[in-house]
């Protein structure tokens, strides 16, 4: 063999050596992970371990469980749930037993709590209760809702949810007392026992309208204030009132129409923010105005109408309307001259000046309607005086000022 | 090539003659004699090659190997990734409702029924979900008050084992005026408790009755307590081996 030869053989050799290599690791591998070899079964081995626990214990404080069983020297798992989660403990057992000193669980767990034991595939499985200490601060209150009507026919309701120093919740039928301080200073006491984790209570409303402050206690234990407002329910029949004396019908003045002090019928003035609506029908147009109230008093502001005349108001509040309110305004113009004369392209219709009830012109912007055989022109009055050309006609022109006639006509034609 | 390699084929070359000009050419000795001191130190580098190369082979294959079991033993791989807010639609199925009582302070509403269903329903969910995976972001949504304290302080003591609901029997046992707390019980709760004990995963069902109190907090039923009453559980059977699955430690 020559020396090339050697080499290459050298060469195959390691080759071979590697490959066999892999295939060695390949092979163990697919019998350990892969295997398709038959293994035997395990089976879960019962009834050869037993349980001794308490058949109840307090929330919090430590008990002991043990198990017996024929697995001496071997690692005994003792799993307690909880309900919300699980504590392990182990202990080895020894002259077949095992003995596990639960230590205390300062965190929720009451009820049935299962003691899951185990040696290897040996399972268990028992119960013992956790029964809940007493009530301790704060509890749990919840209240609602938040306002009532105040006509003894209303209620709120309050919840207390007490629980121990874990969490908790406190022994079925444990007595809660609610305390109810009403706005008329007078108190009360309304006692539940917890049932299905919490307590309640309904706090019926009075007849007086004010803020209604609740508690709670169990024993010692106490929780935080809560409140609900009695309110005035549906207002009674009211009247409206208005500025004395009335405005002319200027067609700009605002004046004021507001309500009685509304309040039901317990005398319970209405909340602050209550919705009123007057609606107003005079001479010169209806009108629908929105208000709420403060104090129990609903105002309204209207603009006086412009032409004289009877205005009729009524207002509603929580579907109760008020008794009609009439208000005669009367005219705002006390002389409007008007002058009629020729002009180049028509006739010349001057008028002023117009001056008001209150002894000065009319606003300004004061509209003068004039009527001319079937056909109006309008004109804006300023100081008191405005003019208009019309087309050639016969006769006087009827003048409107404010509802209001001229006060005297020249015809200067 | 290396300049000692061609010096090493010049040396191997046969001569004209016929015959190689060298003298452990000429000689019988064993290969890794006769090749001489340089070429015994080039096997011994063949040899290390390969060695790393067969090093580097079984790396990868051990590697693959063990993500290959994992992802065979991890059927509920998409389970655990399945947050408790989207409810697969045949627990919202497998929910019944008692009839409610006549003493109840007010009538529940159809759509806070379903509401307070799927609180119950996600609470248990994200139970698994911290069990399984130790995840407890979801908690505080879906728990309150002492209950959530109960599954964050306990959330790390799972130790492998879980809890998977099959069903529930609910009724109604409180329902505040103001439609804030809700007194729940379940009458049957339905669940699938799993545990492993080396390699070999263990199962059962169990049925089992709670008293609950939920609380709508910012919008969003969440349990506040839970209280176990009574239990009755099939014996724990085998389920599955988990090859090279790491037995959790019971302590």
């Amino acid at each position: 063999m020559t020396s090339r030869n050697r080499i290459k053989l050298g060469n195959v050799a390691v080759a071979g050596l590697s490959l066999a290599t892999l295939v060695a690791v390949g092979v163990w591998l697919d019998r350990s992970v892969y295997s398709d070899e038959p293994v035997a079964p395990p089976v879960v081995i019962e009834g050869t371990l037993t349980v001794d626990a308490p058949s109840s214990a307090v929330a919090g404080e430590p008990f002991l469980v043990s198990l017996s069983g024929e697995y001496e020297g071997e690692i005994a798992s003792l799993v307690i749930d909880g309900g919300y989660g699980q504590r392990n403990l182990s202990a080895i057992m020894t002259d077949g037993v095992a003995t596990f000193e639960v230590p205390p669980w300062p965190h929720p767990e009451s009820g049935l709590v299962l003691l899951e034991a185990s040696v290897g595939l040996a399972q268990t499985t028992a119960t013992m209760e956790i029964a809940p200490g007493p009530a301790t601060d704060p509890l749990d209150i919840y209240l609602g809702p938040r306002t009532v009507v105040a006509d003894a026919n209303d209620f709120s309701m309050a919840v207390a949810i007490p629980k121990d120093r874990y969490g908790n919740p406190v022994s079925e039928g444990t007595p809660v007392d609610f305390s109810v301080n009403r706005s008329s200073g007078t108190s009360a006491t309304q006692a539940a026992p917890t049932s299905g984790l919490l307590a309640s209570v309904e706090i019926w409303s009075r007849t007086r309208a004010g803020r209604t402050r609740v508690g709670a206690s169990v024993g010692a234990a106490k929780g935080p204030e809560r409140s609900f407002l009695e309110v005035a329910g549906v207002p009674v029949a009211f009247d409206l009132g208005s500025t004395d004396p009335a405005p002319t019908a200027d067609g700009s003045t605002l004046f004021e129409v507001w309500t009685d002090v509304l309040h039901d019928e317990f005398g319970n003035v209405v909340p602050d923010g209550t919705v009123a609506y007057l609606r107003a029908a005079g001479s010169t147009s209806n009108r629908r105005l929105r208000g709420t109230s403060i104090d129990g008093v609903v105002t309204f502001v209207v603009e006086a109408p412009a032409e004289p005349g009877p205005a009729t108001f009524v207002a509603s509040a929580s579907g109760v309307a008020s008794e009609s309110l009439t208000i005669d305004f009367s005219a705002a113009v006390a002389r409007a001259p008007v002058t009629v004369s020729d002009h180049d392209d028509g006739v010349h219709v001057e008028i002023g000046r117009v001056v008001g009830t209150t002894g000065s012109y009319v606003p300004d912007g004061t509209v003068a309607l004039i009527n001319v055989e079937d056909t109006v022109y309008s004109v804006e009055l300023e100081l008191g005086r405005g003019s208009v050309v019309v087309p050639p006609f016969d006769g006087t022109p009827s003048v409107s000022i404010l509802g209001v006639g001229a006060t005297s006509i020249e015809d200067a034609r | 090539m290396t300049p000692n390699g061609r010096s090493l084929l010049r040396r191997l070359r046969p001569t004209p003659s016929g015959r190689a000009d060298s003298r452990a050419a000429r000689s019988d000795e064993p290969i890794l004699t006769a090749i001489g001191g340089r070429q015994r130190k080039k096997l011994l580098v063949r040899l290390g090659l390969a060695g790393i190369v067969g090093s580097v082979a079984l790396f990868v294959v051990v590697t693959s190997a063990g993500i290959m079991a994992s992802i065979t033993q991890a059927e509920e791989t998409s389970e655990i990734f399945t947050e408790a807010a989207e409810l697969p639609p045949d627990l919202i199925d497998a929910v019944t409702w008692h009839p409610d009582g006549e003493d109840l302070p007010r009538e529940m509403e159809p759509l806070t029924r379903e509401a307070v269903t799927a609180a119950w329903l996600r609470g248990w969910e994200q139970l698994r979900i911290v069990a399984e995976t130790g995840d407890t972001s979801g908690v505080e949504v879906n728990f309150s008050n002492s209950a959530r304290r109960g599954v964050l302080e306990q959330a790390d003591n799972w130790n492998g084992r879980s809890v998977q609901q099959l069903g529930h029997d609910l009724a109604l046992t409180f329902y505040s005026e103001d439609g804030q707390v809700v007194g729940l019980r379940a009458v049957e709760s339905r669940l699938k408790r799993t545990k492993h004990v080396g390699e070999v995963k263990l199962g059962r069902e169990t049925e089992e009755r709670y008293d609950a109190v939920l609380i709508l907090e910012d919008g969003n039923w969440r349990i506040q307590h839970w209280v176990r009453r009574s239990f009755a559980g099939e014996p724990w059977v085998v389920e599955t081996l988990d090859p090279g699955r790491v037995a959790p430690v019971d302590h």
